[in-house]
């Protein structure tokens, strides 16, 4: 398990497989104004992403690399906006 | 299929691209003329008959193929297996084409899309072969509408890195993950990778029903580098990749309301100036400083941002169109630059005019070729088909046509169905221009190829003459519907079934007229229509037969394609390939081949290094063979791989509890391994630690059991495995024997039946709840057939004598008891459908001689 949970702040640490999208899930339902911790994390899977974009907690520090980075930002967007948008184009 | 040219065509494009395939396959492995001439006929043949459909991203896509194959054969390109692999893709993509076309008629939506993305790849090869390039002949596409939402600096940024751009759309399919794919991960190592955006493929479920397993984004993704080079990086996924090889110029994407200030028209007139003087410092700087005082929002404000990024580095042409953009002047050069609310196919630019005339009257060439196609009577079906192509031809040869042939053309055209009209039309304006008509005709249809100007379809006669001189081999075949004879095999089935009838009638004559020689008669009567039947029978059954090689023919695809991916050599040896075996009995063995030939790559055949570690060849060998035995085909899937343990097979077995520790005890090593075919064993953790032999095996057996055969599995560990499948040549008609149990008759397959003793009633011993007998020296377990179909057993006293019939069940002999046996016959098993779908225990019905229903026994079910 590559993340642990201390109080209201979640903390995604290294590599974090599809494994681990469900229990943080879980732990982002439990805690609804949670702090997710991505400074000491490495890749993130496809997976987790999506539960981080669908949950938008606070997030502090960002992972490496633009396609986190992409996916994080659109689901800036999405909270900012209430409901992700439809497909664009 | 309402298009009766359309459905000739499907045929023989599948034949045609089997062809090619499998020519591909062959010249790799050593290069042959012969082999690449073969290929080089099949596409061309295919392209040119595809022209008499409206399917161009087919013809396209052929096109660029066989341009590629004409610089092999002119030895200027060599064909390396990427070319092979870019060649085997696209043939492929026309195969699944085809398949559409043949159910709704129409190519896919994103044919078009998916065929600029193959010729590119192709064309690639093609420009790095030999200079001789064919990228004019490439119409280049319109880039996707998405372009412009990716992020401003991001496209200036592509902008400035040029050419080779691709553009790319990545809608991982909803299971992905299941697979072991990550598609952020795939994006982030895509090579070159500059742009992206990330957005939802539809709206997500809230966080309360969110399921964190299922795969929901889209990714735009924008990347400098090589079409093919992506291409490769994303071939495992390319069904949910949509690829648009763009120019630079498609970055320029302007968004925003037009502003009509003056300013601009200013700014216009000085910028115009400094891109002619050279001086691009200024420029950016009169840019930056417009950007100061107007709204940022604006299409112009857009527009100076480009050219504030580009002034250093851009060509003159680009930053011209860009200052057009802005203040509105010259139009013509302001329509190339693409707006976001309608992109404009980036070069549509008119034909020059020197080239009109000769193209006019070409395209009046083929117009009058079309009018003598229509004016050639013929049957009603294919006319449809026929006026449909003409109709084809005649509107790619519209724009260059005078305007008002045109138009008149394009009014007979809105008419669709009325040839007539379209003849008429196409007559008047061959006495209009008789000349040029009569003299290019025969040119335009020696050369279906000339370039500019359409394919012009030949009439449909020519067309499957020139397919049959081109195509190798006897051209003495007739190819039938299959439907056809499956009912010409139901019917002689029906006979064969119908004149078992005679027998009984011939029985009740004597009965009741008492007249044997009647009888007699009857029955040789009987024996000459039983005779004409079995031949009639046996005729239309080789009209079914197939041989093996049908099956067997994707499988040096399958291997090359498989072990590239695993990075293993290893040699596909084919055996028995002529072996003939029933159609429908060979398409029930495709699927579970090809599980049993994955299996034996990915799990039975080690590595290269761990080959040679292990003492062997570093090629593996895998070998598929076929024979005939009895009324059986044979097949054998041999590996000389890493084998099965037989003792993890049985640890796992007793762990699932598949066995208990006492069955195993009674089990030979070699029937531990069969256990992979039981129903249950495999499961997900099995593919690691049991060199996933047990994946789907089950599905295998299952699928062999269902066409009546059986499959086993033979290995040793360190040595190979080898699998077996036995199938019953043919399953049409099935010899049975009629048993009676409690009163009622049974059908059981002969097959099944391996021979009939009367046990004395004192030798059957009861072993716990079985009743078994010897059989020389053999202890055989009995089930009575009564109990096992929950009938009341006879009344009556036992008898002395039980009547057994000794049958196999999977490799296992059961004695079967009965109340007594009947008589052998032939009959058709019908499968259970409807209400009587489900029920368990029989295979199926049979129609008796004397009208009765007969339920034919499946043993499996009741043992």
């Amino acid at each position: 398990m590559a993340f642990e949970q201390d109080g209201a702040t979640i903390v995604l640490s290294g590599h974090c497989p599809v494994e681990d999208a469900e229990p943080l899930l879980d732990a982002l339902r439990a805690t609804p104004d949670a702090t997710v911790d991505l400074t000491g994390a490495g890749w993130l899977h496809t997976a987790v992403l999506q539960v981080l974009m669908v949950a938008g907690p606070t997030l502090r520090g960002r992972p490496a690399g633009p396609v986190p980075a992409a996916c994080l930002a659109a689901s800036l967007a999405a909270s900012s906006a209430g409901l992700p948008a439809a497909r664009a184009g | 299929m309402t298009n009766a040219l359309l459905a000739q065509f499907i045929p023989e494009a599948r034949e045609l691209l089997e062809r090619a395939g499998s020519g591909m396959l062959a010249l790799e492995k050593a290069h042959s003329a012969e082999a690449l001439d073969e290929i080089f006929r099949a596409v061309h043949t295919l392209k040119g008959t595809s022209g008499l459909f409206d399917v161009a991203p087919l013809t396209n896509l052929v096109h660029a193929a066989e341009d590629l194959l004409v610089e092999v054969r002119a030895g200027k390109l060599t064909l390396a297996p990427e070319i092979v692999d870019g060649l085997l893709d696209s043939l492929d993509l026309v195969g699944h084409w085809i398949d559409v076309l043949e159910t709704r008629e129409v190519l896919p939506d994103d044919a078009e899309a998916a065929m600029a993305g193959r010729v590119a790849a192709l064309r690639g090869w093609l420009e790095a072969g030999g200079p001789a390039a064919a990228a004019s002949t490439v119409e280049r596409q319109a880039a996707p509408e998405w372009l412009g939402a990716l992020p401003e600096a991001e496209r200036q940024a592509a902008y400035m890195a040029g050419a080779p751009l691709v553009a790319w759309l990545y809608e991982p399919d909803e299971s992905c993950f299941f697979r072991g794919d990550d598609p952020a991960h795939l994006v982030a190592q895509a090579p070159g990778l500059l742009g992206l955006r990330v957005l939802p493929q539809a709206s997500v479920p809230p966080l309360e029903t969110y399921d964190p397993v299922l795969s929901w984004l889209r990714f735009e993704v924008l990347c400098a580098a090589p079409v093919e080079a992506v291409t490769e990086h994303l071939r495992y996924v390319s069904d949910q990749v949509q690829l648009s090889p763009i120019a630079p110029e498609d970055l320029i994407v302007l968004d925003g309301p037009e502003d009509d200030a003056e300013v601009f028209g200013d700014f216009g007139t000085r910028a115009r100036g400094l891109v002619a003087t050279g001086a691009r410092a200024d420029l950016k700087a009169a840019a930056a400083a417009l950007l100061g005082i107007i709204g940022p929002a604006t299409r112009q404000a857009d527009a100076l941002r480009w050219i504030a990024a580009l002034a250093p580095t851009a060509s003159a042409d680009a930053l011209l169109r860009l200052v057009s953009a802005i203040d509105g002047a010259a139009p013509g050069t302001a329509s190339t630059v693409p707006t976001a609310a309608a992109p404009a196919p980036a070069a549509a630019a008119p034909p020059p005019t020197g080239a009109e005339a000769p193209l006019r009257q070409r395209a009046e060439a083929i117009l009058a070729a079309q009018a003598e196609v229509l004016a050639v009577p013929v049957e009603a079906a294919l006319n449809a088909g026929r006026l449909e192509s003409v109709r084809t031809v005649v509107r790619r040869c519209l724009r260059h046509l005078a305007p008002t042939r045109a138009e008149a053309l394009s009014a007979a055209l809105a008419r669709s169905g009325d040839a007539a009209a379209l003849l008429a039309v196409l007559r008047d304006a061959a006495e209009v221009a008789p000349a040029p008509a009569v003299a290019a005709a025969p040119k335009a249809a020696q050369k279906p190829a000339a370039p500019p100007a359409p394919l012009p379809a030949a009439p449909p006669g020519e067309v499957s003459e020139g397919t049959a001189g081109a195509g190798a081999g006897p051209a003495r075949m007739l190819r039938v519907d299959q439907a056809k004879v499956d009912t010409l095999m139901n019917f002689a089935a029906e006979l064969v079934v119908a004149k078992n009838g005679l027998a009984y009638l011939a029985g009740r004559v004597e009965q009741v007229s008492g007249s044997r020689q009647l009888g007699r008669e009857i029955k040789e009567q009987y024996a000459v229509i039983d005779r004409i039947a079995q031949s009639l029978q046996v005729g239309v059954m080789a009209i079914r037969m197939m041989p093996v090689s049908q099956v067997f023919q994707r499988f040096p695809r399958l291997v090359r394609d498989t072990t590239r991916k695993l990075g293993k050599e290893v040699e596909l040896v084919i055996q028995g390939e002529d072996t003939e075996a029933d159609k429908n009995v060979l398409e029930s063995l495709a699927d579970p081949l090809i599980h049993m030939v994955r299996n034996a790559l990915d799990h039975g055949i080690e590595t290269p290094a761990d080959r040679v570690a292990a003492g062997k060849p570093a090629r593996g060998t895998l070998r598929l063979s076929a024979r005939q035995e009895n009324d059986n085909v044979i097949i054998e899937v041999a590996d000389d791989g890493k084998g099965i343990d037989p003792e993890v097979v049985r640890d796992k077995a007793l762990r699932v509890g598949l066995i208990t520790p006492d069955q195993a005890a009674q089990m030979a090593p070699e029937e531990y391994v069969n256990l992979v075919f039981a129903p249950g064993f495999s499961t997900k953790e099995q593919v690691s630690d049991l060199s996933g032999r047990g994946v789907g095996m089950d599905v295998v057996r299952s699928a062999v059991r269902k066409a009546g055969g059986d499959v086993w599995l033979a290995s040793r560990l360190g040595q190979g495995s080898c699998v077996t499948v036995q199938l019953p040549l043919t399953m049409a008609v099935t010899r049975i024997v009629t048993v009676e149990a409690s009163g009622q008759q049974y059908g059981v397959a002969m097959d099944a039946v391996a021979e009939t003793v009367k046990v004395p009633r004192g030798q059957i011993h009861r072993i716990k709840q079985r009743e078994t007998f010897v059989l020389r020296d053999a202890v055989i377990p009995l089930v009575r057939l009564a109990d096992s179909l929950g009938l009341t057993p006879a009344a009556g006293a036992p008898p002395d004598e039980e009547a057994v019939m000794v049958a196999r069940v999977g490799r296992e002999r059961v004695g079967i008891v009965v109340d007594g046996f009947r008589e052998r016959m032939e009959v058709i098993v019908r499968p259970l459908d409807g209400l009587l779908a489900g029920l368990v225990g029989f295979s199926g019905t049979a129609l008796l001689g004397d009208g009765r229903v007969l339920l034919v026994l499946n043993l499996p079910d009741l043992v």
